[in-house]
């Protein structure tokens, strides 16, 4: 558990997380959420206010960076200037007081892990930035730390490298066995990357779980907003129907939900549906109205923007093929449904 | 290129008042200078124009005794040897001291680092002859130090501080302290502090540190204030004048005194041509230095 800042100011509020051995675990959030400042903790460059940070049961707070078996890879790299690539992977080593037979083969191994072996003799200033950002990854996988924190690593990358690099980076964890924890403000880094993702908000830990669980599963409605696009509707308990999955959407008509949470009579929930999960058809018997307002063609696929009879735009994503081209257009009524499993019910905040 | 098809004559009006001031102010004076070094001289002062002559430049290393014959004398060598080892010392004290003074300021906040640099440039609005009176007054005898100690017990009687050469390292390195401080200021201020976290994350304590990351970093400032503190101590004449009183010439003093009392201007101007050969020689060293490094380095 950690707490950071002031009465003033809180950076953290009462963050508590459980990151496994061997784990690719990600901090997802917007700017300013806190996420980086969590890292600078792991790291050792803050001091929480209040909090303890085990690691494999033993407690770091009290220990400063240098002596922490943690190596970070910073957001702009932080690459020593004055030295060579060789140098910068080396240097870590040589601050532990390894042997100089281990150092060199420890450096070898680390450049052909990152396949840099032909820079080993080169400036920082004269490689490109994606070569810097692989001599950063085996500068700080180099002292074979028990958990390696990266801070939007890829971030300065152009997007084709950054590709490149996301698949780089999970090789490399694979690899080496060591925890990553990867901070990003980037939703589909995460979901490609992480064996699981800590969503961030406002200093909180929002949601915790895997990248399946926390895009199918959303439980705030700031998770769902954040990641991925998704459609949020008010609802109500149906008066009649007796199951508890059983909601009604105002002048719309009852949806079914399968998700566990029981909502209490009077009580208005949030229902959240991926786009990509609604189907669309003619309207009848047993689907849920509504008006088509807009057809987009994205080449994949198509989005259809629909209004519910009460007035929420909704959105509906279908994927295009030569078999099920929908031949809707704005001012078309539609009928849609939805499978129980696909609504998540969202926690208010 | 557009400045070539300009016509000649603008691009003498534009280069043109800085290669006059170059003129006036440099070359004009070191050729007369030159000139005078190999001119005869007047016993009354000045010199015989037009009788030419290299005694001053023997004059350097060797003596005419009284029959006539030439023999070797160092006792001006030595004072160019004591102007060297005391611009030295004054130059390693200013770095040694220097260095965690101008770390101290550029760790510090933006608002505190303004504070701190007026600070250090604050002795410069007085004028230098009342600041080396100012030492004058603590190191005499019965001055501030020693009287001070007296009475604390430390010393039964006055420590001789005053006209040592110790008096004139004093006066020195307070003078030019700032010229050290503020080059090695900039560059440490220029360096990115996440390069010290990632030296820590990366196990290096803060010696290590010190020593592998911010040291290199700074050398750049190191040098440049090197220089700043050398050259103008190696000519200085006011400190060793007053400080030194008399004993301890640096040879600022002996050029001083040629064209002074010993109406010796040959002398001088080659004394003077030789000081500027040493700084010379320093600072090629320095860019010859300076270059490998940034081919190795940089």
């Amino acid at each position: 558990m950690f707490g950071a800042g002031d009465s003033a100011f809180k950076a953290l509020d009462n963050v508590s997380i459980n990151i496994r051995q061997n784990e690719f675990f990600t901090l997802l959030g917007p700017s300013g959420c806190g996420k980086t400042t969590l890292l600078r903790l792991i790291a050792g460059f803050e001091q929480p206010t209040s909090g303890t940070i085990l690691l494999n049961g033993e407690n770091i707070i009290d220990l400063p960076p240098f002596k922490r078996p943690v190596n970070t890879v910073f957001q702009n790299y932080a690459l020593f200037p004055h030295m060579t690539v060789a140098q910068n992977i080396s240097f870590g080593l040589e601050m532990q007081n390894r042997p100089k037979a281990e150092i060199k083969t420890n450096v070898d191994e680390m450049l052909s892990l990152v396949r840099m072996e032909s820079m080993a003799g080169r400036r920082i200033t004269e490689i490109s930035g994606g070569q810097q950002q692989r001599v950063a990854l085996a500068r700080a996988l180099a002292p074979k730390p028990k958990l390696l924190l990266l801070d939007e690593p890829l971030s300065a990358l152009d997007l084709q490298l950054r590709k490149d690099m996301q698949l780089e980076l999970k090789r490399l964890q694979l690899e080496t066995g060591i925890t990553f924890i990867f901070v990003t403000h980037d939703q589909e880094e995460a979901l490609t990357m992480s064996d699981r993702i800590a969503v961030m908000d406002k200093g909180q830990i929002l949601q915790v779980g895997t990248p399946r669980d926390i895009y199918d599963r959303p439980q705030h409605r700031f998770v769902a907003g954040f990641i991925g696009e998704i459609n949020l509707l008010q609802a109500g308990p149906s008066g009649s129907a007796g199951e508890p999955g059983d909601y009604a959407i105002d002048q719309t008509g009852p949806i079914r939900v399968q998700d566990g949470k029981v909502a209490q009579q009077g009580q208005s929930i949030t229902l959240a549906i991926r786009p990509e999960c609604i189907s669309l058809s003619l309207p009848a018997e047993g689907k849920l109205p509504g008006t088509i307002s807009n057809v987009v063609y994205h080449g994949t696929d198509t989005i259809y923007h629909y209004t519910l009879p009460n007035g929420v735009a909704m959105r509906a994503r279908c994927q295009n093929s030569t078999m099920t081209t929908l031949p809707f257009v704005a001012g078309d009524a539609i009928g849609w449904s939805v499978d129980p499993r696909s609504v998540s019910v969202l926690e208010d905040k | 290129m557009r400045a070539n098809t300009r016509p000649l004559v603008f691009r003498i009006l534009l280069i043109g008042p800085a290669a006059l001031a170059i003129c006036i102010f440099m070359v004009i004076p070191l050729m007369l200078m030159a000139w005078i070094s190999i001119q005869g001289r007047d016993y009354s002062g000045g010199v015989i124009w037009g009788q030419f002559t290299f005694d001053a430049y023997t004059r350097l290393f060797f003596e005419r005794e009284l029959d006539g014959t030439i023999a070797l004398n160092l006792s001006y060598f030595k004072i160019i040897l004591r102007s060297i080892w005391l611009s030295a010392l004054t130059m390693t004290i200013s770095l040694v001291v220097g260095f965690p003074v101008a770390l101290f300021m550029a760790t510090r906040s933006q608002r505190w680092r303004a504070v701190l640099i007026f600070m250090v440039t604050l002795p410069f609005w007085t004028n230098l002859l009342v600041r080396n009176y100012a030492w004058i007054l603590l190191l005499r005898d019965h001055g501030t130090i020693n009287n001070t100690l007296l009475w604390l017990g430390v010393i039964s009687e006055p420590l001789p501080l005053l006209h040592t050469q110790l008096a004139v390292a004093i006066g020195l390195t307070y003078s030019f302290m700032p010229f050290m401080v503020l080059p090695i200021y900039s560059s440490l201020e220029k360096i990115d502090f996440r390069l010290v976290e990632a030296s820590f994350d990366l196990y290096a304590s803060r010696w290590h540190t010190l020593k592998r990351v911010i040291f290199p970093l700074a050398v750049p400032g190191m040098v440049a204030g090197c220089i700043l503190v050398f050259v103008p101590s190696l000519g200085s004449y006011v400190t060793p004048e007053l400080l030194g009183g008399g004993k301890t010439l640096m040879i600022g003093n002996l050029i001083g005194l040629q064209f002074g009392a010993a109406r010796n201007w040959p002398f001088g101007a080659a004394l003077g041509l030789f000081l500027l050969l040493l700084v010379m020689i320093a600072l090629t060293s320095y860019a010859r230095s300076y270059r490998t490094n940034a081919q190795v380095g940089k």
